[in-house]
């Protein structure tokens, strides 16, 4: 314990005497608020919440807060008969060390020694005296702290986090899992928390922790395996040995994120037909690839999980520093594995003085502050400007014709530059075939990806400038325009959706959810139409029908972007003067429900849509470019055989 | 309800003080997530809560498949008195009553780990008078069970609908992630596209690789097929580009004249100015347009263009005629010479002319083209000078403008033009009329070409462009190569189009879906009769007995209590209660399904409910209601017919022997035999068999390779034999009474009944063959090892071989080996060193063992050998043995999770030494030899007493084979 160097020997020598160290469970009220304190509590380890029945100060309802391990209480009992002035519940195991008041009036010089040193480890009097948010983010800061403690994603040692204002669910992180490990370990959804971006700023960030195993410093998996198959390894990772697992699936049932999942110890191996013409039908197949098949019960079973991608090729034994598929296959860097008490900034500010770190920077954020992208931007921004501004300008003096680089003219250098940029842009397709392999960041390639688009889509339109030639450059400029626009939409695309899916879905799901739900809703409001007596069924289908299955509701819900229970609230206002016009109840009940239910519908509607735009864009994007690129051969050859 | 109450928690297994807990209700059970977690493997989940009601704490058991028991009674719920104490095995709970809440006391009960719930679980629970919503209580539990095992909770959004159930949930299943956007093959397929398109475009247009159509001269000769082709032929790139020869030269190959390259003026010569920098071809079909691009002079002749070699290099080549386009008249002097007879000649005009003075030369040139725009005529004065007689003032300047009209480069539309250029005066290969014969041979009536050139121009007319300032401006924009229009290969309205495309096929498609979502409602009419009470929230969903998980249910009716199902289950989930199986610890079910597998009753008496597994018959000879085989005549009874149980063999035997009677009294034609049956085997069923046929008079023969009931006689010495199934009395002559007795006193019994009975049993006789023949069967034996054959022909044949079957060999050197015995009180004998089974641990003290085998039964004997003992969690060992097993690759993979445990635990103690993957190489007298399973090489010797090879036995399923009986 870091107070202990604070302390010297001989105190902890003669303090040792006078206290005893204990261990508490969840839910446990250390002290309640009006008992006297009898206790000097030094908390070691663990999350507590300190409320008060009667808010502070008039006006404010912050009447709790949250206190993590390094602090003491109990201080201001030393000297007379003081009592407590809140109530101390744990909300986690907790390690704790207790002195006895009692006993240390007997040493008064240890006791002065004590007060001394220990007053550092005090937070200061009152409730919420140590928050540094501002006083209009302290409600969402208190609630995002309250989450992350209660579900436990403070004990992760390494813990998966995704900032779904980034995330374009494209879903490669959990494509990469599946790729390097046989089987998916990471799911997209799971534990969602709307944090306040800083503690001055208001704007809240969305950021989820997936269903992806967090490695917890007391992970509850581990206790029910009845082999022993289940443990912490080397590099702090929680793993499972196949060779001892026996597939009882009881770390799943323990695991309290569905981090675990059990898969096939001896997965079917996926039906290809063999030889030449297999091959060939497969490499020809315009069908997307068959998903693997579900793991059925009746498979011989076998538990796997997250192990950071240890033992795979991405972490070979001599790497220094560790690198993570799912982390490394994210297109936009909105996934970043993090120590939680580093990452989350509201935790760190509620940890006691005993455990702040000097060293440790104050929430690293890698969509803040990541020094290779913004070296990528500030190189590629400008490069872009320079060499389209050089190039219209090296036209206006040159012309086309004239040489002015050797035997080049203008035509020879936008399409030479054009062409490296269309070589360097390829490059991206080829990084994203790249799974097994350390390849460097996919965030960077995409990035690059984009600057060098642009760049040399620029220079390939000053390259054809106002004659296009014959059909075939036609076309091929064609090809380019669409590549250019394709590849714009996607950017915006992938800047503007996310941004939006989060205004509209509250928690982040997985389009799989999203389609069973609006299969579910559909099934719902026709069993109410058919249930229903014919007056309600009219009023069903030509009202609520009309009224929110229809294009305007739908795009209402892009226009007025607003949180889903107060859109249901408004809906449920507009009908209800029709209920009184239904004399059964349980017309009413079942009007009251179809309205929720189309109005619902269209909400995942909207959010379907929006997921399937995220992914649209790219096919025709992809088979522009392979457009592109048969025309450019094929220009590319003219050129050498035209050239003089 | 929704008080908090505290409770303090005192956990003496611990030594944990006065936690407290305050809780709307405390959950006790094995998960983290309860309020007191009591962590061992028999406590459910979430065992059970305590919640404070009417002024009274209430106990509820919330688990299903396990008691609490409160107070020595077994309770759904109970009020919690002062004192009282409940049992959550192998926890006990003290309940005490404090000031501000209530006290639990936490204590491990030690020798709660093995027990009976019947003596508790048979006294009827009186229910108390309850007074509160229990629905809204069952709801209440069940949600802080919900909360115990998870801490996710299900975002609004997500799908209501619950996934799969239980253990199962946890099963991987892929998402649409894993699914490409777009596979690779679209690549392939457009580069197949575009190759295609390009060879059809090849064949079918032959321009399609030209930037723009070729002068028909150029193209006449036969079109290829292949422009891009490596044969050089009329109409092919190669006719002008070539890798290696410049196009000037390819240009002089045809155009072959004297004076061709001297005839280009020495000016442009030195600059370097080629053939093809003034005639660019692809502008068209018409070869007059590629002669001489109109606009190609004012590239260099422009006010600031400098000549960059020669005497004047540096200076600015000016605009011609101060950019008058030639208008002579320049501040009032004319200024142009004239042209001389030679030149008048060479343009096909009247040489005459050529004598007038330069102002009539002038406008006679002018005279000699036909007009501008519409009409036949020659240009006349009012072309020029349309506003009549000029003004004084602007009489130098006035028609000028109106050269434009003819004079300019390119005409509004875009359009290159025709017009008249520099090169209609300034002739740059004029000296030769060669040229012009083959130019005009070449081209046909040039200059009906250039008239409608002429006129295209003309009927385009944009005074706009016109003018000095409209030509200059139309000039510099032609310097300058208008980019913008088609940037791209699109023209402006292309842009436009395809970035509107993409909101406007968004909106369509939006509109589109939002059309279709409403098209299920449509034709929906209420369905009064099926559906009005769906909509019901259904009661029963609440039910905690309702496991949804796969799970056994035993019917206790048909079970027989054979431990078939017990013995199956390889995670201890059944056990035998009262007689028949129970489920005992239902949430370690892991859908198995072997305990329904191996059922021997019809219909199963263990069924697995919430299984998606197909349950394979159970692999064991099949037989009639009559207990006839597949083959007529030959019937099968006792273990061997997959019933276990001494009770039911004996029954089983008494049973057949009605059955042979009866077919021999309907067999048609009664066949003639030495004995009306043979019996094969005599264990307990052979034996009933045998007594009951000799009891109805009937002729038969009972053979034992061994003794009689040999297998029994191989039970450990002294073992309490249970006399099973407990439901069942022992029918015929066999003594079995009560529900058990020892080994001895049974077979002695049994052997008391051979005497009175005096029944003839031929032991030491092995069964070889069953032939089939006319007179029944013929019944082949061996004697003595093989030395003697015996045979009998018998009508019918019963066959009682038991299970047991012959223990494999290790097939070793050494296997035979003999071992001196020297026991502490009586004579020394002879022992064989290798055994096929562990009868009793109690003969082996300070030995050294070495089991062969990995399964159940070898586990089971190692873990006897070192006397393994449980006393809640300390284990001792009672024996000195050491043991050594020795295990060719792998535990199996049925063993059983109590069997898994106790080796683990008996390796970790060090009392068992394991060698995987290893093998017995020789066996010597005093020490054994071990080898690498794969590699046949030594690895280490051993000294050692006995060797227990335990690798199972050879089934008598073989033999049944032979005879032709059907198994499974």
């Amino acid at each position: 314990m870091n107070i202990a160097p604070a302390l010297g020997q001989r105190m902890i020598d003669q303090a040792a005497g006078l206290s005893q160290f204990r261990v508490f469970s969840k839910n446990h009220v250390l002290f309640h608020e009006g008992a006297a304190i009898d206790h000097i509590y030094i908390i070691k380890e663990g999350w507590l919440r300190r409320s008060k029945l009667v808010a502070s100060e008039p006006g404010s309802n912050d009447s709790r807060d949250f206190m993590g391990g390094g602090y003491c209480f109990g201080l201001e009992g030393l000297e007379g008969d003081a009592v407590w002035p809140y109530t101390a519940t744990l909300l986690g195991r907790s390690e704790a060390l207790l002195i006895s008041i009692a006993e240390l009036r007997r040493n008064p010089t240890l006791k002065e020694d004590l007060r001394k040193e220990l007053a550092r480890f005090t937070p200061a009097g009152g409730i919420g005296d140590s928050f540094q948010s501002a006083p209009a983010n302290r409600e969402k800061t208190l609630s995002a702290q309250e989450r992350l403690i209660k579900t436990g994603l403070v004990d992760g040692t390494n813990l998966l986090v995704m900032d779904m204002n980034l995330c374009v669910r494209c879903g490669r992180c959990s494509m990469a899992c599946h790729k390097v490990h046989g089987q998916s370990r990471l799911l997209r959804r799971g534990i969602h928390i709307a944090r306040v971006e800083s503690p001055r700023r208001a704007a809240i960030r969305p950021t989820l922790a997936p269903s992806v195993c967090l490695h917890c410093k007391d992970p509850e998996c581990l206790t029910g395996c009845p082999t022993g198959a289940i443990g912490r390894y080397s590099s702090g990772q929680i793993d499972i040995n196949a060779g001892t697992c026996i597939g009882c699936g009881d770390c799943a049932t323990n695991c309290p994120y569905n981090a675990i999942s059990m898969a096939s110890r001896n997965p079917a191996p996926p039906a290809v037909d063999e030889g030449a013409r297999g091959k060939l039908r497969r490499w020809l197949s315009l069908k997307a690839d068959p998903l693997p098949p579900p793991v059925e019960q009746s498979d011989e079973l076998l538990a796997v999980k997250c192990n950071l991608c240890s033992g795979t090729p991405l972490n070979p034994p001599d790497s220094k520093t560790p690198a993570y598929s799912c982390e490394e296959n994210c297109p936009t860097g909105a996934l970043a594995r993090v120590n939680p008490k580093e990452y989350f900034t509201e935790i760190k500010q509620i940890e006691g003085l005993a455990f702040l770190d000097k060293t440790h920077a104050i929430g690293r954020n890698i969509h803040k502050s990541d020094p290779l992208k913004s070296l990528t931007h500030l190189i590629g921004a400008p490069l872009v400007f320079l060499l389209n501004a050089g190039a219209i300008a090296l036209l206006n003096r040159y012309g086309y014709g004239e040489p002015f680089l050797g035997p080049f003219n203008m035509r020879w250098v936008t399409g030479l530059a054009g062409l490296v940029g269309v070589v360097a842009v390829m490059a991206y397709a080829v990084r994203r075939q790249i799974f097994k392999r350390r390849a460097g960041p996919l965030r960077y390639w995409m990035l690059a990806h984009s600057y060098l688009g642009i760049t040399g889509g620029a220079m390939i339109l000053l390259h054809g400038g106002a004659s296009s030639g014959g059909a075939l450059t036609t076309a091929l400029m064609i090809s380019f325009d669409l590549v250019i626009l394709t590849g714009l939409f996607g950017v915006f695309c992938y800047m503007a959706i996310p941004r939006l899916l989060t205004r509209l879905e509250g928690d982040p799901l997985l389009l799989d959810d999203l389609l069973k739900r609006r299969q579910e809703l559909r099934d719902e409001i026709v069993r109410i139409v058919k249930t229903s007596t014919e007056l309600s069924r009219r009023i069903v289908t030509e009202r609520v029908a009309a009224g929110f299955l229809s294009f305007g509701f739908l795009l209402r819900q892009f226009l007025k972007r607003e949180d889903l229970n107060s859109m249901l609230e408004s809906v449920r206002a507009e009908f209800k003067p029709l209920a009184p016009e239904l004399a059964d109840e349980k017309d009413r009940e079942g009007l009251s429900k179809a309205v929720e239910a189309a109005a619902t519908l269209r909400r995942v509607d909207a959010l379907i849509l929006l997921h399937k735009l995220l992914k649209a864009w790219l096919p025709p994007h992809v088979m522009a470019t392979a457009l592109m690129l048969a025309l450019l051969l094929v220009h590319i050859i003219q050129v050498i055989y035209a050239w003089r | 309800m929704s008080d908090t109450n505290k409770f303090i928690i005192v956990r003496r297994d611990q030594r944990i003080e006065g936690v407290v807990i305050e809780s709307e209700g405390l959950t006790i059970g094995r998960l983290q997530g309860n309020d007191l977690v009591l962590n061992n493997r028999a406590v459910s989940p979430t065992h059970a809560g305590i919640k404070w009601i009417d002024d009274q704490y209430w106990l509820f058991n919330l688990s299903s498949s396990r008691n609490t028991v409160l107070s020595g009674k077994l309770h759904g719920y109970a009020p919690i008195a002062d004192g009282d104490v409940a049992e959550i095995r192998p926890y006990l709970l003290r309940f005490e009553k404090a000031e501000d809440g209530l006290r639990i006391i936490v204590e491990i009960e030690a020798d709660s780990m093995i027990g009976d719930d019947n003596a508790v679980a048979s006294e009827a629970a009186p229910v108390p008078t309850i007074r509160f919503d229990e629905q809204a209580l069952k709801v209440y539990w069940e949600k802080r069970k919900r909360e115990a095992g998870k801490v996710a909770e299900k975002p609004l959004l997500s799908p209501k609908g619950e996934g799969k159930i239980g253990k199962a949930q946890f099963n991987w299943i892929p998402t649409l992630d894993l699914k490409q956007p777009w596979r690779n093959s679209y690549f392939i397929w457009c580069g197949i596209v575009v190759t295609a398109l390009s060879f059809i475009a090849l064949i079918g247009y032959g321009q399609a690789f030209s930037p723009g159509p070729t002068a028909v001269a150029h193209n006449r000769a036969v079109p290829s097929s292949s422009t891009i082709a490596i044969r050089a032929n009329s109409g092919s790139c190669y006719e002008c580009h070539a890798v290696a020869a410049g196009k000037d030269e390819k240009c002089a190959a045809c155009h072959q004249t004297r004076l061709f390259t001297p005839s280009i003026s020495e000016a442009h010569l030195r600059a370097g100015i080629g053939c093809a920098d003034c005639h660019s071809e692809h502008q068209g079909a018409d070869s007059a347009a590629a002669l001489l691009r109109s606009d190609i002079c004012v590239i260099c002749h422009n006010d600031r263009y400098r000549i960059k070699t020669g005497e004047r290099a540096g200076s600015v080549l000016g605009d011609p005629h101060g950019a008058t386009f030639g208008y002579p008249k320049v501040n009032g002097v004319w200024k142009w010479k004239g042209l001389t007879a030679e030149e008048w000649k060479n343009r096909s005009l009247p040489e005459a002319l050529a004598s007038r003075p330069a102002g009539e030369q002038f406008h006679a040139v002018h005279r000699t083209i036909y007009r501008v725009g519409v009409g036949q005529g020659r240009m006349g004065c009012r072309d020029c000078h349309a506003a009549g007689i000029p003004e004084e003032n602007d009489l130098d300047t006035m028609p000028r403008e109106a050269c434009a009209a003819c004079h300019v480069k390119s005409s509004p539309s875009g359009e290159e033009s025709l017009a008249a250029s520099c090169a209609t005066c300034h002739q740059q290969h004029g000296q030769s009329r060669d040229l012009a014969a083959l130019v005009a041979s070449v081209s046909g009536d040039f200059r009906r070409l250039k008239q409608q050139a002429i006129d295209r121009v003309g009927s385009n007319q944009n005074p706009a462009h016109y003018g000095e300032s409209g030509a200059r401006a139309n000039m510099a924009a032609g310097a300058s190569n208008s980019s913008l229009p088609n940037l791209g290969g699109l023209p402006w309205w292309g842009w436009v189009g395809l970035i509107a495309a993409f909101p406007i096929a968004g909106f369509a498609f939006l509109a589109a879906y939002a059309l279709r979502a409403r098209l299920p409602l449509e034709g929906v009419r209420p369905d009064e009769s099926s559906g009005r009470e769906e909509g019901a929230p259904g009661a029963s969903s609440f039910e905690m007995e309702d496991l949804v998980y796969p799970h056994p249910v035993i019917n206790p009716l048909l079970c027989i209590g054979c431990h078939a199902c017990v013995e199956a289950c390889p995670h201890d989930v059944l056990d035998i209660v009262g007689g028949v199986a129970m489920p005992v610890a239902l949430d370690q079910c892991m859908e198995d399904t072997s305990c329904m597998v191996e059922c021997p009753t019809s219909p199963k008496a263990c069924v697995v409910v919430n299984t998606r597994k197909v349950i394979p018959p159970r692999k064991v000879p099949r037989r009639d209601q009559n207990l006839m085989t597949n083959i007529p005549g030959i019937y099968l009874i006792g273990d061997v017919s997959g019933v276990p149980l001494i009770k039911n063999a004996i029954n089983e035997g008494a049973r057949v022997i009605d059955c042979v009677i009866e077919d021999l009294r309907n067999e048609q034609p009664p066949k003639e035999a030495e004995y009306d049956v043979a019996i094969i085997g005599v264990g307990p069923a052979g034996l009933s068999a045998a007594a009951i046929a000799k009891q109805r008079g009937m002729k038969y023969v009972a053979i034992e390779q061994n003794k009689i009931a040999n297998t029994i006689r191989s039970y450990p010495a002294g073992k309490y034999v249970f006399f099973k199934p407990d439901t069942a009395e022992a029918q015929g002559v066999i003594p079995l009474q009560g529900v058990g007795g020892i080994k001895e006193e049974m077979l002695q019994s049994w052997f008391d009944a051979v005497k009175t009975n005096g029944l003839v049993i031929h032991e030491e006789e092995s069964c070889k063959k069953i032939e089939p023949n006319e007179r029944g069967f013929t019944v082949i034996t061996e004697k003595d090892g093989g030395k003697a054959k015996m045979s009998y022909q018998a009508r019918k044949v019963i066959l009682a071989i038991g299970n047991h079957g012959s223990p494999m060999r290790l097939q070793v050197p050494g296997e035979d080996l003999g071992i001196l015995v020297r026991p502490e009180s009586g004579p020394e004998y002879l022992d064989g060193k290798v055994k096929f089974k562990l009868s009793d641990p109690d003969d082996y003290v300070n030995r050294k063992c070495i089991i062969v085998g990995a399964g159940n039964s070898a586990i089971e004997a190692a873990v006897a050998l070192t006397g393994l003992t449980r006393e809640g969690e300390r284990i001792t060992f009672t024996r000195d043995n050491e043991v050594t097993l020795v295990v060719r690759s792998d535990f199996k993979g049925d063993l059983k999770l109590g069997n898994k445990m106790d080796v683990y635990d008996c390796i970790e103690a060090g009392r068992i030494k394991v060698y995987f993957r290893t093998a017995i190489r020789e066996i010597k007298e005093n020490e054994v030899a071990l080898m690498d399973a794969r590699t046949k090489e030594e690895t280490v010797r051993l000294p050692n007493d006995y060797i227990f090879a335990l690798i199972g036995s050879e089934k008598p399923t073989k033999f049944l084979e032979s005879l032709g009986i059907k198994i499974g």
